[in-house]
């Protein structure tokens, strides 16, 4: 009993730390943030026929690591966010995401990156609804 | 839901089937006649940036009517549909909606709507939508005017719930319920019934079944019956 509940306690934390992991909270839902991962979350993702084309989109930026998720993209439109994985070592080109998203017909409320893989750095926007 | 695709450069296709028609008049008399029409779509779609965006339907129609033991049938190309839908977003925390002005054009294909309809027909509709996780709503209104024809004015309501959706596939579910109004010279008609719109990534298929429950017009106006119509559609 104890044994187990030391398990449920401590591996996700020593997990994390090993994998250079960072967690967030973002509308009610934990999200963990890799090192080589950026989560923005888009106000207004919502629809899933129109999620396949933010999907596009961004899976056709370069160093996007395409062995994960969907052609590298994880779009969740329950919790109005996506997920980019990077290819380890080569960053994406943040302002070419956010060009990419706009062109997708959404707008971008904040970008959390982990470069470090020790802290969590946070961006917002202004939202210009046109 | 209706706004996909909205990406710039976006781009899409659907096949489409649809039929109604009913051997019975408006008031369920039998008159010895009958009227069924079938009809296959070729739907386009592009969208230059998400307010601006053309839609181009080809329907392709096979008409049977009977009257007094006289049975035609009658295939050919229908009206050809363009439509610029104009559409102003709004994008929240969570949910999204527009408000829409669609102006469309209908030009025949064949010589004998055009004795109907007259050479050329306008319409426009005003829309409204929103969507957000598990709740889709969209209220249509529209009019045609035509050269030989009197106007038609119609209205469009969509309820829809998300009962199931994938992240990791971009698969799901919507179930709608949908109901048409439509009013012209001495016909109208509301239809009412569920729709169902299944898809995987890019890929969507939409059915739907309607029955009029509200139908009036002349004593020996045939009704329009089951309204039925199943889509595959593709965007890119």
């Amino acid at each position: 009993m104890i044994k187990n509940s030391i398990y449920k306690l401590f591996l996700p934390v020593v997990l994390l730390v090993f994998i250079n992991a960072q967690i967030i909270e973002l509308n009610n839902k934990k999200v963990t943030i890799l090192k080589d991962e950026v989560v923005i979350e888009v106000r207004g993702l919502v629809c899933s026929f129109c999620a396949v084309g933010l999907q596009g989109g961004l899976s056709s930026l370069h160093n996007v690591d395409k062995e994960k998720y969907n052609n590298g993209v994880l779009v969740d439109i329950e919790h109005h966010f996506a997920v980019i994985a990077e290819i380890s070592g080569k960053d994406i080109n943040i302002d070419e995401a956010l060009t990419m998203i706009t062109k997708s017909g959404y707008e971008v409320f904040t970008v959390y990156t982990n470069r470090s893989g020790e802290k969590v750095e946070v961006r917002n926007f202004e939202v210009n609804n046109n | 839901m209706d706004m996909a695709p909205r990406w710039s450069g976006g781009y899409g296709f659907q096949i489409r089937y649809e039929s109604y028609g009913s051997d019975l008049t408006v008031n369920a008399r039998d008159i010895n006649a009958s009227f069924f029409h079938k009809t296959y779509f070729l739907e386009g779609v592009y969208t230059w940036d998400r307010s601006a965006r053309i839609t181009l339907k080809l329907p392709y129609q096979i008409i049977e009517k009977s009257d007094s033991d006289i049975f035609s049938k009658n295939n050919s190309f229908g009206d050809l549909i363009i439509a610029v839908p104009l559409k102003k977003y709004n994008n929240y925390k969570s949910y999204t909606q527009n408000i829409g002005v669609t102006p469309q054009v209908k030009i025949p294909l064949d010589e004998k709507m055009t004795n109907v309809t007259g050479p050329f027909s306008g319409g426009v509709s005003l829309s409204y939508s929103s969507e957000s996780f598990s709740f889709y709503q969209l209220y249509d209104i529209f009019s045609w005017f035509y050269n030989y024809k009197d106007p038609l004015l119609g209205l469009d309501i969509n309820l829809g719930i998300h009962p199931y959706h994938d992240n990791a596939t971009n698969k799901g579910l919507f179930v709608i319920w949908d109901a048409t109004c439509r009013w012209e010279n001495s016909y109208t008609i509301i239809q009412t019934g569920p729709a169902f719109m299944l898809y995987n990534q890019n890929i969507m298929m939409r059915a739907e079944l309607k029955l009029p429950v509200i139908e009036t017009g002349g004593k020996n106006k045939l009704s329009k019956g089951v309204y039925m119509n199943i889509g595959l559609g593709f965007v890119f």
